[in-house]
């Protein structure tokens, strides 16, 4: 492997998904795996791209010596990683040149965004295709609750931007509104959303979620058949939400 | 019922903070943060455009939250104004509409001034703080 590497190498893996990637553990691992090759002098961007949660791993380290197989590390590293299930790996850049400081910068974005549930009543079609409009809804949704904590004007101690918020902290935005449909925020505080998209002249909807939510507690939770964190398949709770939401439309 | 307004921030087409003025609140913000706060709701604005289930989206113009409401107006050429304010504080549209035209009096007309650039322009600060004081002053004598 030459010394000096500045050419961008670009490999795509498609994987099947399993379970549900793993929190930070892995994570660290990952950084400590790759740090402790003892002549590791590159710049490795690796994205992990995965249907809930995206996984950036920035590593700098200095070293002067050339690094060995350096492609073939970084495979071993995600071959560490596929078991627990990962949708895509993206490696992004491999480049080489020598800086004087150890960096590891990690960013996980976590968090229930698998989509458990979703329904749609009378939708005019004009769309993404479904499993990006989830991805999207849920990117939308975090920032917002980030940005509505971070922007409080009635509290003075507030964490950083883009620290992932637990369910009851910070204040959350319960609606929001466009001049084409509006949508309405519920979460619970085991984490999940509940999010209703409806014509921009509805009205409060909080009490709407709040039903649904105890439908949910009563069909879904309540039914020793399902494991939580699946997509929800109980027919039960499917024609009592559609009877609920005829009532109320 | 007292109507106040916490904070105003002025966006420029391309998501960068051209003006943040604090009018009281608690969680006044530093530069560095009403920087980043505001390109993250330009971002968010143009996704939500994205999620419409119905075409011809024109992004949020109403965030509510447990604490405070956020309206937000966008103009025709891309220039976002929008407000922090109490829950439930009403008229808001009609005041960032004014807020719109005392920009583009006191801003756009103003031969100094560089595009897309942060807003120093004193008049347009006197006659914005007269506005929300105005406002403020309304509602409270009702």
């Amino acid at each position: 492997m030459p010394s000096s590497l500045s050419s961008i190498l670009l490999h795509s893996f498609i994987l099947p998904s399993s379970t549900s990637f793993p929190s930070s553990p892995v994570a660290t691992a990952t950084a400590a795996l790759l740090s402790s090759s003892p002549s590791f002098a590159a710049v490795v961007e690796i994205e992990l791209v995965l249907p809930d949660l995206a996984f950036l791993l920035h590593v700098v380290d200095s070293c002067s010596s050339p690094p060995p197989s350096l492609t073939g590390l970084v495979v071993l590293v995600l071959a560490n990683l596929l078991h627990h299930s990962c949708n895509r790996i993206r490696l992004l850049a491999i480049q080489g040149f020598g800086s004087t400081s150890l960096l590891i910068k990690n960013a996980i974005f976590r968090g229930n965004g698998v989509c458990l549930l979703y329904r749609e009543w009378n939708r005019p079609l004009r769309t993404l295709n479904a499993q990006q409009d989830h991805k999207l809804m849920f990117g939308l949704l975090f920032s917002l609750k980030s940005l509505t904590a971070k922007m409080d004007p009635t509290s003075a101690e507030k964490g950083n931007l883009g620290v992932p918020q637990l369910p009851g902290q910070g204040c959350s935005f319960h609606s929001f509104r466009t001049n084409t449909y509006k949508l309405s925020f519920m979460e619970s505080p085991s984490g999940i959303k509940i999010i209703l998209v409806t014509h921009p002249r509805t009205g409060d909807l909080r009490d709407s979620l709040k039903y649904i939510y105890n439908l949910y507690v009563e069909y879904v939770v309540k039914n020793p058949l399902y494991t939580p964190g699946a997509p929800i398949r109980c027919q039960l709770f499917n024609t009592t939400l559609d009877q609920y939401m005829r009532g109320i439309a | 019922m007292a109507a106040a307004i916490y904070s105003l921030y002025i966006i420029n087409k391309s998501g960068g903070l051209i003006y943040y003025k604090d009018y009281g609140s608690a969680g006044r913000m530093d530069t560095n943060d009403s920087l980043r706060v505001a390109s993250l709701w330009h971002s968010m604005h143009a996704i939500s455009q994205q999620l419409s289930p119905v075409s011809g989206c024109s992004g949020i113009e109403l965030l509510q939250a447990d604490t405070f409401d956020l309206h937000c107006y966008q103009s025709l050429t891309g220039t976002k104004f929008f407000v922090v304010c109490e829950p439930g504080t009403q008229h808001m549209e009609s005041l960032l509409k004014y807020i719109y035209e005392l920009y583009t009096d006191y801003v756009l007309k103003n031969p100094f001034y560089e595009m897309e650039m942060p807003i120093r322009c004193e008049l347009f600060d006197i006659n914005l703080t007269q506005a929300v004081q105005k406002d403020r002053v309304a509602f409270l004598g009702r």
